[in-house]
């Protein structure tokens, strides 16, 4: 025993630091979650730097409080720079010792992210212990430019009718579902996650849902919703609580892009929602009034624009040079009172490839999801829809179009000609067929079927409030009986003379039924 | 940045000392601004802690480490305004000086050390 204790005095005696010359800065002021550092003349921007709380103090106390702080450099000034503290802001003191680490902010990403929970620093939030085989990536990249990049041309099935149907989503593309608060703008985005499971294990995308400002008692649900459905085999949740710095809030869209980019590199496909961006908007407004930038349009800094579009750029379908994976963004905006000329819905609008517009008046009448179809529009969506929903998609637009301009008669019912009335029946039969319950997102071939059904007046025996009630049963029907039609459409992606003739009469069979 | 610095910083970096403090005040007359002439104050003497919190500075853990830290440091060339004896340190030494680090000491090494074993 007492020689082990004197060969450890002896390692002791003789050991020797060899730490190197590090640049080094004294907080000036702090408060808010920034921190006013003098000092750092070669910091860079978004550059992290670590405040240490063990500088100043003895080893005893330094180890009871050692936990790192760092802090991000968002403002380069003449004699200082100004950071956001990541953390806990209340630990960092005047004259308190900061380093430079000489690297950009980063978060570890890799497969093992799958199926777990992180907060904007790729933290795991979820007590399944730390994340392993991991590579770092800085938070904030340029995105793919126009020779990287290949047309937008595999569709993202949501799930949703009325969204396949109309306004189709693509692998690659930025889709904005935009709408007051509380009439289903999160439904749609999980919905998307829950019909992945439909898709090809293979062609499956890894689905990143990012939880910005929102409540933990929401995220914690979400979270448990798409574990029950077995979804979280293929998703990676990264949230920025409502609790949680500024700070993080601005900082976790550029995490979920960070991890989206990773699989896309990998040739995967991934999707990745920002729910919302509109409080991603207000933080980094909170953060930049904080940090003495001066205020433009609506207290927003000038750069606010660039924020979302820096971010959104980074979705893209690569090349087959670059791997030929995707990054599909799903951007969400809270309008309020459906005002959509407010300054971050317009920049959003400008930035991304389409939108789905919900109505908070649709979604009060019972229309689920409450998709106001005459303004919601995909702008490359429409390329890569199958041949299968571009044959039906093409009969609805024009039934609902039509249905729309005589929407204003239906008060006369009674007074107008069968024409017109026929026409009237048929939209609102249409609109029935087009509502979807939460949850209940259905596989493109099944959509296909029965949109199909509905253009070839397979409901017309029906009262518009009777068809939401029929198409139920059909889906039970086609998944019973039509397993073969079912296939068919799946593996031709499209409704082929022989399938329709098999249509025709799996829903002759169905209407017998019923009679 | 406020005017009252803008002042002090220039008064801190001109070549001509006492000659460019007489040729603020008679500016600040001229202008009617003699008000700011306390605020220059207050913004220099904070400018003269900043730059006194900067300054060059050898801390060794203790007596008997002194000659070799500043050998050490001198390597390494620095060159120190003073020199503390700080036993919290534990082992070795450490030199700051106009933002730059050198932390030898035995305090950084362990805390690295618990750092790296529990984060």
């Amino acid at each position: 025993m007492d020689s082990i204790i004197k060969r450890i005095e002896e390692e002791i005696a003789n050991f020797t630091p060899t730490q190197g010359t590090e640049e080094t800065g004294l907080v000036r002021a702090t408060g808010d979650g920034i921190a006013e550092i003098d000092g750092l003349s070669n910091a860079v921007m978004t550059e992290m730097v670590l405040f240490d709380p063990t500088f100043d103090r003895t080893l005893e106390e330094a180890l009871k409080d050692a936990a790192p702080i760092y802090g991000l450099v968002l403002n380069l000034e003449e004699d200082g720079v100004r950071a956001v503290i990541l953390g806990d802001g209340s630990r960092v003191y005047e004259g308190m010792l900061v380093r430079r680490l000489g690297r950009l902010l980063s978060i570890p990403v890799g497969d093992s992210l799958v199926g777990r929970v992180v907060n904007a620093l790729g933290e795991p939030v979820d007590g399944k212990g730390p994340i392993k085989d991991t590579k770092f990536v800085p938070i904030e990249r340029q995105a793919y430019g126009v020779m990287d990049r290949s047309p937008v041309n595999v569709p993202l099935h949501t799930g949703i009718k009325a969204i396949d149907g109309m306004i189709p989503v693509g692998r690659g593309q930025r889709e904005l579902i935009i709408g007051d608060r509380g009439v289903g703008k999160t439904t749609i985005a999980i919905d998307t996650i829950l019909n992945q499971k439909n898709e090809p294990k293979e062609s499956r995308p890894i689905c990143i849902y990012v939880a910005i400002g929102q409540k933990e008692s929401k995220t914690a649900r979400i979270v448990a919703e798409l574990a029950e459905a077995g979804a979280m085999e293929y998703t990676i949740v990264v949230t920025a609580p409502a609790s949680s710095p500024a700070a993080f809030q601005f900082l976790a869209p550029f995490a979920g892009a960070s991890i989206g980019e990773h699989f896309m590199e990998a040739g995967k496909d991934a999707l990745v929602i920002y729910d919302d961006l509109s409080k991603q908007a207000v933080a980094y407004r909170q953060l930049s009034l904080l940090l003495r930038r001066p205020p433009g349009r609506e207290a927003y800094p000038g750069d606010i624009f660039y924020l979302h579009s820096r971010l959104l750029e980074r979705a893209a379908k690569l090349s087959q040079e670059k791997g030929g994976g995707s990054l599909t963004a799903l951007p969400i905006i809270e309008t309020q009172e459906g005002d959509v000329s407010a300054y971050i819905p317009t920049n959003v609008i400008s930035i991304t490839d389409g939108q789905i517009f919900l109505l908070a008046d649709l979604f009060n009448k019972g229309m689920r999801p409450a998709i106001d179809v005459g303004i919601s529009v995909s702008r490359v969506g429409s390329s890569a829809q199958t041949k299968a929903m571009k044959k039906v998609a093409s009969k609805i637009k024009l039934e609902l179009a039509q249905f729309r301009e005589l929407e204003a008669f239906m008060q006369f019912a009674s007074d107008l000609d069968p024409d017109t009335k026929k026409r009237i029946e048929g939209g609102q039969r249409m609109t029935e067929v087009l509502k979807q319950g939460r949850g209940e997102p259905l596989a493109f071939e099944m959509q296909a079927i029965i949109i199909w059904g509905a253009i070839n007046g397979y409901f017309d025996g029906y009262e518009p409030s009777e068809v939401t009630a029929a198409e139920k049963k059909l889906r039970d029907f086609i998944a019973r009986e039509g397993i073969k039609e079912l296939e068919g459409v799946r593996t031709s992606k499209d409704i082929r003379e022989e399938t329709e003739v098999a249509l025709h009469a799996l829903f002759k069979k169905f209407n017998e039924r019923k009679a | 940045m406020n005017l009252a610095h803008v002042y002090a910083s220039a008064l801190v970096s001109s070549p001509e000392g006492d000659k460019a403090v007489a040729s603020l005040v008679t500016h600040l007359q001229a202008r009617g601004r003699m008000k700011l002439l306390p605020r220059i104050l207050r913004e220099l003497t904070e400018l003269r802690e900043r730059s006194q919190a900067v300054a060059p500075t050898l801390t060794v853990a203790s007596e008997a480490e002194k000659a070799q830290a500043l050998t050490d440091s001198a390597a390494l060339g620095f060159t120190p305004d003073t020199v503390v004896i700080d036993p919290t340190l534990i082992k070795g030494w450490r030199a700051t000086k106009k933002g730059q680090l050198i932390d030898r000491s035995g305090k950084r090494a362990l805390t690295d050390l618990y750092r790296n074993i529990t984060t």
